[in-house]
């Protein structure tokens, strides 16, 4: 008999032949069977060892194995108990299975001696609570874990055999059947990750027809419209499964159930979804927010998931408002800030940003979260609190437990946006968790918008806090797990209790009576009812309602343990608890051994075989993950999307809009992670112009007061005024640059180009010649004139344009503050907010445009002006004009006076 | 004659758990024991080589580069990082539109038929994989396999 065998490309034999998984949706509870198939390829005893996620917050209630005709199931005990009954039955020659848990949630399974061509079914049953926010649900199946930055062992804490590993060339086939049930069955059904294909089913099923196993009866008798979902095309082990519903009008429900293990105590058991809700009245404000963002463009989020960032950031920028202020930050091995501090939502700062984001590239290689979390916390907010902090990432590193200190420590909330088809739930579940703060998550290609949403719905609703539970009389709660620090309106959150009843056992009549979440809203003093919810009855023969309590409680405690003080009673009471409710935790495993005839035994140490996860699609830009045909609503390509949103855009970023390719020269330099030894101005390219052309055979020739470094933290050089000023006489007028692109090829920074252009023209494009023309002018008047000698506030020709004047002074008014060898910080910092408004303890330079009219800075400048030119009339021994001393005596009037002040600037004589 | 222990005994005196010493044996960086299941045997020599990799991995490198350091390979000594002004020839060899291969040969250690038959190579498969209606990713499971399945 030949045996069939997968092998991969590299004609490695694959070891694990398939996951298949069948789950049940109903209410909020989500239980799913999953069968995985090993198949030992080899002519030799081995043992498999298979590191696999599940979702967040799933409980895992069962393993059963069928090997060698039998079919066994796994006992929970103590892990050291467990970890020694399978070795001692490996080594014994039997075979064993193990499932344990790692210390970011996810499993592994170990499968000791499967014997030569062996096949093993291993099928794993787990429930998970869903919630649901905002009218809608998210399921996501993990189905992989992606490759994650650090050291599995040391930061991710992973036994060395259970280190999770990644290949590209391996491929597991991937199916699934999910049944949807009640309300949901009704509710808009879309899955952004994967093609599936809807089937209505009216009747109650009358048999299994997919391999459930028995113990799928926790949800109950199916009722009314049934939908099942299944997969249109061949599906992998690569992406996470990701099913939402939207339109769903959902309300508190809870369920209660006797605990069989407690029977003798009447001791019942409780579950209730509570979604708070505000009155109409609170629920319509909108809290202005201030918000951090950090971007992750660490090397992993190359390709999809950038692009799946850059939407998520713009329609984050799109939905501030006024009276809002943010800050953008980017990392990866280190971090980079685009503001200095907190900007205040204006159209510069906007525009600024806006172009930042869409510049945003993967280039930033390690993923130093803590480092940079660290670094944009320090970022001074002055007197705006709360301020929240936004990340944007994969979530893919292994060192979480000093992050998640740093966050809980800031007093900041943190909101977070998963990127990608694998992305690692738990980590940033966690950290939301943790900090009072929420998750959402985008799949690559699908919209951003409803998350977005979503999220400002939270970061503008009043905080929701003192929450607490409300029994009926007479009833008081043994324990009560999950109530988080703050509520959100909309939002599920769902607490367990245990309760004595008091009743006899096995009623629950007790338990069946209306329980109240009740809360305080940010700004209100009295506690309000913010939801209620009378418990269904449920008969729970496998305990299952129990078990999930015991879990939530498990959490808690563990979480309590490890916050105030470890010890070994603790402990020893907490493994206790897991096991007496067979629940798979850090204390306890599952484990089953098969005892094999003397025969059959294996005579040797197994050899190996780690199951490798399948690279997950699309990561770090390996391909693309294909959009799924199947669409509720359909989308503009990403990139007309990023410029359909944005507020203004340059002339220069229109010419490549078409491509989206970041290649124009200036943007390069500027946004490149390492900096290039020779500007932009200098490289050997035909393209342009050089500025200092055939005289400049080498970089040394530059005087280096022609050079300048930029000061956006890249550290890289660019052209200085000098230098401008230098080329700028070199060359005729009529050679002179006309657009900001052409500014650019001489060598210009982008910020420098970014501020004439957001800054000084305000976005508006049909100013670009005119500003273009403006700068030169002054760059040149300024950097000639005599060493010493003041500049002189010259007018333009009668009849120029008020605009032209304008710009002019507004170019002038910041160049001032510069000499000839460095650009004026002010122009670095074009979006920086004006110092009056923060901090007085923070410095920033005032923002870079002339005052506007009726100021007092105004009247001083123009008062300094005329200072200047009188004094140069009477270094050539002129008298000034009447008119002009009579001007100054009135700008110096109304700084004495303190206003009105009213400076008549374009008045012909001066 | 040198002391020897079982598995049990040996993990204490290492203060490593049964299953990662068994996964280093499995993974060829300590040898096999003397005899196999419950009768296996360790002695002085498996003691210093689980020391070895202990003190290694503390000091943060890779099983992979510990293999390589117990077979007595040499030390690497990590490549010099690349100064300004040294030169680096690498071809890109155009496959199509958005397809390039990265060529070092110096460092790649090719002759250039080598490289020209790479080139051929991979040229050729790409001609294949746009040509053709693209195969499943990688073989699927025999059918015999599932069928067997209960």
């Amino acid at each position: 008999m030949t045996h069939a065998s997968c092998l991969t490309a590299n004609r490695e034999p694959l070891v694990l032949q398939s996951v298949n998984a069948h789950g049940r949706v109903a209410g909020r509870m989500l239980e799913m069977n999953v069968v995985q198939t090993f198949c030992n390829p080899l002519d030799a005893n081995t043992e498999v060892v298979y590191t696999f996620p599940l979702p967040w917050g799933a409980v895992l209630l069962g393993l059963e194995a069928v090997l060698a005709g039998q079919t066994l199931s796994g006992q929970v005990v103590a892990k050291a108990q467990a970890r020694h009954n399978y070795e001692d039955a490996v080594a014994r020659g039997h075979s064993a299975v193990l499932l344990s848990v790692n210390k970011d949630g996810s499993h592994t399974v170990e499968l000791g001696n499967l014997l030569a061509r062996e096949t093993c079914v291993i099928r794993l049953r787990y429930v998970q609570a869903l919630s649901l926010a905002q009218g809608s649900l998210r399921l996501m199946l993990p189905t992989t874990l992606a490759p994650r930055y650090g050291n599995a062992v040391q930061d991710g804490g992973f036994d060395p055999h259970a280190a999770p590993q990644v290949s590209s060339t391996v491929a597991y086939p991937f199916g699934i059947t999910l049944d949807i049930e009640g309300e949901l069955a009704q509710a808009r059904i879309h899955s952004p990750s994967h093609r599936l294909s809807q089937q209505l089913l009216s009747t109650p099923m009358s048999s299994n027809t997919s391999g459930e196993s028995a113990g799928c009866d926790f949800i109950g008798e199916r009722q009314g419209l049934t939908m099942r979902l299944t997969l249109a095309s061949q599906a992998w082990l690569d992406r996470d499964l990701v099913v939402t519903f939207d339109a769903l009008a959902h309300d508190s429900m809870g369920l209660a159930a006797c605990d069989h293990l407690e029977t003798n105590v009447g001791m019942g058991v409780v579950m209730a979804h509570f979604t708070p809700r505000l009155p109409d009245a609170q629920r319509s404000q909108r809290l202005p927010v201030c918000l951090k963002l950090l971007v992750d463009c660490s090397g992993s989020m190359s390709g999809d998931s950038i692009q799946s960032a850059r939407s998520a950031l713009l329609s984050i920028l799109g939905g501030l408002d006024a009276g809002d202020r943010f800050s953008l930050s980017r990392f990866g091995s280190t971090v980079e800030h685009r503001c200095k501090a907190l900007w205040k939502h204006a159209p510069t700062p906007l525009a600024a940003v806006r172009r930042w984001v869409q510049a945003l590239q993967a280039n930033l290689g390690g993923t130093e979260m803590n480092q940079a979390v660290l670094s944009t916390l320090a970022l001074p907010i002055g007197q705006q609190t709360p301020c929240d902090v936004l990340l944007v990432t994969d979530g893919e590193i292994h060192a979480i437990d000093e992050l998640l200190t740093t966050a809980q420590s800031s007093g900041h909330r943190f909101f977070v946006v998963g990127i990608g088809s694998a992305v690692a739930e738990g980590l940033l579940r966690q950290l939301a968790q943790r900090t009072g703060g929420s998750c959402e998550f985008v799949a690559p290609g699908e919209a951003v918008q409803p998350a977005i949403l979503r999220l400002y719905h939270r970061l503008r609703s009043p905080l929701l806090g003192s929450l607490r539970v409300q029994w009926p009389d007479g009833i008081q709660p043994a324990s009560l797990t999950g109530l988080p620090t703050y509520a959100f309106d909309g939002e599920d959150l769902t607490v367990f209790a245990t309760i004595q009843s008091g009743a006899e056992p096995g009623s629950l009549l007790a338990l069946q009576q209306p329980i109240r979440l009740l809360g305080k809203s940010q700004d209100a003093e009295a506690e309000q009812v913010l939801a209620e919810v009378t418990p269904a009855g449920l008969a729970d023969h496998a305990n299952t309602l129990a078990r999930l309590t015991a879990h939530s409680r498990y959490v808690h405690q563990r979480q309590q343990v490890q916050d105030v003080d470890r010890c070994a009673a603790a402990d020893e009471q907490l493994a206790a608890l897991a096991q007496r409710y067979q629940l798979v935790t850090p204390d306890t495993s599952m484990v089953l051994v098969h005892e094999r005839a003397e025969a059959e035994r294996a005579h040797n140490m197994p050899e190996l075989l780690q199951v490798k996860s399948m690279l997950q699609a699309g990561w770090g830009g390996t391909g693309s993950v294909h959009e799924p045909e199947l669409r509720l609503y359909g989308r503009l390509p990403l990139h007309t999307l990023a410029y359909a949103d944005t507020f203004s855009v340059s002339s220069v970023w229109r010419r490549s809009a078409a491509t989206l390719a970041p290649d124009v020269l200036y943007f390069r330099s500027a946004f490149d992670a390492k900096p290039p030894a020779i500007p932009a101005f200098l490289r050997q390219t035909q393209d342009f112009d050089l500025p200092f052309d055939n005289e400049l055979a080498a970089f040394e020739q530059v005087p280096p007061h022609h050079l300048t470094t930029a000061q956006d933290g890249s550290g890289m050089q660019t052209i200085s005024p000098a230098g401008l000023a230098h080329w700028l006489s070199e060359h005729p007028p009529h050679q002179w640059p006309e657009t900001y692109q052409g500014l650019a090829h001489i060598g210009l920074h982008a910020r420098i180009l970014e501020w004439l252009e957001l800054g000084v023209a305000e976005g508006q494009s049909e100013r670009e010649a005119q500003v273009v023309q403006a700068f030169l002018a002054v760059v040149q008047e300024l950097v000639q004139r005599p060493p010493g000698e003041p500049f002189l506030w010259r007018m333009p020709r009668p009849g120029t344009e008020t605009r032209a004047l304008e710009i002019r002074s507004d170019i002038l008014y910041v160049l001032l503050q510069a000499d000839a060898a460095d650009w004026p910080q002010a122009v670095w910092d074009y979006a920086e907010t004006s110092p009056w408004e923060l901090d007085e303890d923070f410095e920033i330079p005032p923002f870079p445009r002339l005052p506007p009219d009726g100021t007092r800075e105004l009247t001083e400048f123009v008062l300094r002006s005329v200072d200047i030119k009188i004094q140069k009339l009477a270094g050539l021994g002129l008298r000034p004009h009447g008119n002009l001393l009579e001007y100054r005596q009135e700008l110096e009037d109304q700084l004495a006076a303190g206003g009105p002040y009213a400076v008549r600037y374009n008045s012909g004589w001066f | 004659m040198n002391p020897s222990y079982p598995l049990s005994e040996l993990c204490a005196l290492v203060d490593f758990p049964v299953r990662t010493v068994r996964y280093y044996i499995q993974q060829g960086l300590v040898d096999r024991p003397d005899g196999e299941t419950r009768s296996a045997r360790y002695d002085q020599r498996h003691v210093d080589q689980l020391l070895l990799i202990k003190k290694w991995t503390a000091a943060g490198l890779s099983l992979d580069r510990i293999r390589d350091l117990l077979a007595g390979s040499d030390p690497q000594v990590p490549a010099l990082a690349r100064r300004p002004g040294s030169i680096q020839v690498v071809s890109h060899l155009h496959v199509a539109d958005g397809v390039e291969l990265l060529i070092e040969p110096g460092r790649a250690g090719m002759t250039p038929e080598q490289v020209r038959y790479l080139a051929q190579g991979v040229m050729s498969l790409f001609q294949q994989i746009q040509s053709a209606e693209l195969p499943p990713a990688t073989p699927t499971p025999n059918s015999t396999q599932r069928e067997e399945k209960p």
